[in-house]
């Protein structure tokens, strides 16, 4: 008889295990909206650096948000609230649509010609590593260009 | 006379010995629910089949266990999706989450009866979780590394002539770990993977950690075992193991591993 206690605080403790998370973000619309917006505003860093009142955001963007919100029009209404960050780091992706950067440069590829790659490898320690189709390139300045 | 004596004790000797080492190969299906709030604000759920382990143990005066465990889980909110980059299709795929288990047991049998035994000791528990979490293009490295002492206990029960019933909990109470910073990277981070290599940028961020206490971060693995034995030399086993790890800083991070095993055991 001991035994069917101890199973049934085993299987208890099993099936509770999953009150113990953090409840996630709904996943419509608003929830989703508020869960962004937040937390942006409790992690991102440079707000100041980048001349950015985040609750002005939020006041312009929240509005256009409600439960009938489609997918489309959500994408569309956080990448605009995410270009007032201007930040390369900051990209917003969802299925079957084309990724959006936060960066103008990025975004609208302003600077896709604006370097010769050739010419930055002039410029690198021999070792440099580079991915394919120069998606990256990182290695050491040359010394003399240092000193320049 | 002598002769066979000799011989006679040696071969006796020589069974005794074969049956205090026992090497087990385990392979099963694990389940995992991982929530980590420095990453995201999902619960991340997958079931996989690539569970497997490896374990030694010698019953003598002394019982002492090592115990190897690998799984690999890729969890994903939504299915992997398609997705372009200035009109370049991409594809969204899973998180990779690779978890190794390393344990040493070192005890003694603390109460025996006819049909059952509980022992208990000291234990050395090492826990690494590297995870990399992929957000369509881009992705975040997180890791989790403990290396701890504690205790465990295990009760084994005789429950038919070739059956037996196992319980283990194990306690790690005092651990060194690192684990991913808040906001994903800071200084040391950038720091610690600048080198470029794999081994050098582990062994820093371990050497980022800090000592821990069991009210900071709470680990629990109990495992319940179902062992056959097949003749002297071999024993199937089938197991239940719960994994649990918890700790709230710098973010909260939940983690719990459910796997169902079977393994060959080779007594020798």
């Amino acid at each position: 008889m001991k035994k069917i206690p101890v199973v049934t605080i085993l299987l208890f403790s099993i099936i509770s295990c999953g009150k113990i998370f953090v409840e996630p973000p709904a996943n419509n619309p608003e929830a989703i909206f508020e869960n962004l917006w937040t937390t942006f505003n409790e992690e991102y860093a440079p707000f100041e650096e980048r001349n950015v009142n985040w609750q002005v955001q939020y006041n312009s963007f929240r509005p256009l948000v409600n439960s009938t919100t489609t997918d489309d029009e959500l994408f569309s209404i956080i990448s605009q609230m995410l270009t007032s960050l201007d930040d390369g780091h900051v990209t917003l992706t969802a299925p079957g649509r084309d990724l959006f950067i936060s960066n103008k440069i990025r975004n609208e590829l302003i600077d896709d010609e604006l370097f010769s790659i050739p010419v930055v490898k002039t410029y690198l320690e021999t070792g440099y590593k580079d991915g394919e189709e120069n998606s990256y390139i990182y290695g050491k300045i040359k010394y003399e260009c240092r000193k320049r | 006379m002598s002769l066979f004596i000799w011989l006679t004790t040696l071969s006796s000797f020589g069974q005794e010995i074969t049956k205090k080492n026992a090497l087990s190969l385990r392979i099963g299906g694990g389940f995992i629910m991982h929530q980590d709030l420095i990453f995201s604000p999902f619960i991340h759920k997958d079931f996989s089949l690539m569970n497997l382990g490896l374990d030694y143990t010698r019953k003598a005066h002394f019982f002492q266990k090592v115990s190897l465990r690998y799984a690999n889980f890729n969890p994903m909110i939504a299915e992997p999706y398609e997705f372009t980059v200035h009109g370049q299709p991409n594809t969204a795929y899973t998180h990779n989450f690779n978890l190794i288990d390393l344990d040493y047991h070192f005890g003694r049998k603390i109460k025996e009866t006819k049909n059952a035994s509980i022992a208990a000791g000291g234990l050395f528990s090492s826990e690494i979780q590297a995870m990399n979490y992929v957000y369509g293009r881009i992705g975040s490295f997180g890791y989790f590394a403990s290396f701890g002492l504690g205790g465990f206990g295990t009760y084994e029960r005789q429950i038919s002539v070739k059956s037996k019933l196992e319980a283990t909990l194990k306690l790690p109470l005092v651990a060194w770990l690192a684990r991913s910073p808040y906001l994903v990277n800071d200084d040391e981070f950038i720091e610690n993977i600048s080198s470029h290599s794999g081994f050098k940028t582990f062994v820093a961020f371990l050497g980022d950690g800090q000592m821990t206490f069991w009210n900071k971060v709470q680990t629990l693995d109990f495992e319940l075992k179902y062992k056959y034995s097949v003749g002297e030399r071999w024993e199937f086993r089938a197991a239940c193991l719960s994994e649990f790890i918890h700790m709230s800083q710098p973010g909260n991070l939940l983690s719990l591993q459910n796997s169902l095993n079977l393994s060959a055991t080779f007594k020798f």
